[in-house]
């Protein structure tokens, strides 16, 4: 073992150094309850470096970065503990393991393309999209559930009528427009919230009847009722789909 | 902006798979890998533009991987959706759901399933603290160097050595125990399987 730590950093042990200024274990003592080795847990390290340089020894082995130094310890130490060959092997084979395990996060990953997004910005308002529209499907489903066993008995859902919103006489002559009145009567019936900035395009394809392209998106419109129950969509034993009720966790607004 | 976005989906392509391994570390296990990398991917699109420092990357990109995979451990801690794929869109049960009306993902290209082996190796080495879970992880990928390794956790390389030769010996440590806790119950059950078959020996006979 005479030059084995020529290419590593100056530690007085010939230990590369943590960042953190603690010392490495040399003992391969057990973790402590938080998962950190003992050298990290602040205990005492006098000891020897032996196990430690075993160790990166092993690692550096099964990674294919020894050279001759690392060869010659290995056998060197090998001459005086020959179960550093059953350390070597299980380390490689936990490597070939892990490896194999990580291969279904890798295969998602090579899935997983990058979105094309077209943003057009309605209103300007400050919700946080992402985080809210999980909770905007639930509602909107439980919202449902609610409508449907109450009957239509619900208070302050879609009773507001032009008229009833102060907008007499509001005339339709294109989609948004349309959209538009709903957005405006609806606000002020206190139904509508307003209307995510994002559009979020779930599918485009070159234009079929001529130059650019056709883009399917989702426009997002955030709408507010006031419900006398919350259901959530469950399965009975017959398999067929019921409506049990539940309770909803207060989520605080983020509204800039 | 189709030049932005070619770039932008390049970048994406070839920083993908270092991003799933860091999610792996971080996320709680119930949590869908492939939703957290498309959230990793919307992310990246709608923030590209603020990252000041090129250098910077790496560790930013991991920083919103991160986020990602522990907001959605806090979203598991919270309790369960009321929201299903499986609930039709409209309130009648005929209407198709919302797994049925969600784009197809790509397909998904067929890999080797992981043997039983592997897969508890993995849960293993997710218990570890995650200075040492995390670079296990990304060497495992088996692409990238040290020094890239370094460039993601924003550590020395000779950091990187150190933990991930430190954290393949926990992790052979608790192979090792689990292997030996697994013989100790066959051993057990070895012993009692006799008494086992003459009870249903003599029930028959009786």
């Amino acid at each position: 073992m005479t030059n084995f730590h020529h290419n590593l950093p100056a530690d007085p042990r010939g230990l590369p150094a943590d960042p953190r200024g603690l010392p490495a274990d040399p003992r391969g003592l057990p973790a402590d309850p938080r998962g950190l080795p003992a050298d990290e847990a602040g205990a005492d390290t006098a000891a020897t470096p032996f196990a430690f340089d075993r160790d990166l020894l092993i690692s550096r082995i099964i990674d294919a970065r020894a050279g001759d130094a690392e060869w010659d310890s290995l056998r060197t130490i090998a001459a005086r503990d020959s179960a550093i060959w059953d350390d070597l092997a299980a380390a490689r084979r936990d490597a070939t393991d892990l490896t194999a395990a990580l291969q279904p996060a890798l295969a998602a990953a090579d899935r997983t393309a990058m979105p094309r997004i077209v943003t057009h910005r309605a209103g300007g308002l400050g919700f946080s999209l992402r985080r809210h529209l999980g909770w905007a499907v639930a509602a909107a489903l439980a919202m449902v559930a609610a409508l449907q066993f109450s009957d239509g008995q619900t208070t302050g859902i879609g009773n507001a009528s032009p008229a009833a919103a102060g907008l007499p006489g509001v005339t339709t002559r294109t989609p948004e427009q349309a959209l538009a009145d709903y957005l405006d009567i609806g606000r002020q019936a206190g139904r509508v919230v307003g209307e995510m900035p994002e559009r979020l395009v779930i599918e485009s394809r070159p234009n079929p009847a001529g130059p650019g392209y056709e883009v399917l998106y989702i426009r997002q419109l955030i709408e507010r009722a006031v419900v006398s129950d919350v259901f959530r969509i469950g399965v009975n034993e017959a398999g067929k789909k019921i409506y049990v009720p539940s309770s909803v966790p207060v989520v605080p607004s983020s509204v800039e | 902006m189709a030049g932005d976005h070619a770039a932008l989906a390049s970048l994406w392509q070839s920083n993908r798979r270092w991003v799933a391994a860091v999610i792996m570390a971080h996320k709680p296990a119930r949590a869908d890998l492939d939703d957290l990398l498309q959230d990793v991917a919307m992310t990246l699109l709608a923030k590209i533009s603020q990252l000041q420092e090129p250098a910077a990357f790496h560790p930013w990109l991991r920083m919103i991987a991160m986020n990602a995979a522990r907001l959605a451990g806090r979203k598991h801690a919270a309790g369960p959706r009321l929201s299903s794929l499986d609930a039709p869109i409209t309130p009648h049960d005929s209407g198709p759901t919302l797994a049925e009306r969600a784009p197809a993902r790509p397909h998904a290209p067929a890999t080797a399933p992981a043997s039983d082996e592997a897969r508890r190796l993995m849960e293993l080495a997710l218990e570890l603290h995650e200075d040492y879970r995390e670079p296990l992880l990304l060497r495992a990928i088996n692409e990238l160097s040290y020094q890239q390794i370094g460039s993601i956790l924003g550590l020395p390389e000779t950091t990187i050595e150190t933990r991930i030769a430190r954290g393949r010996r926990m992790l052979r440590e608790r192979a090792h125990a689990a292997q030996a806790a697994t013989s100790r119950r066959t051993s057990v059950e070895v012993v009692t399987e006799p008494h086992a078959a003459r009870i249903s020996v003599d029930s028959r006979t009786a």
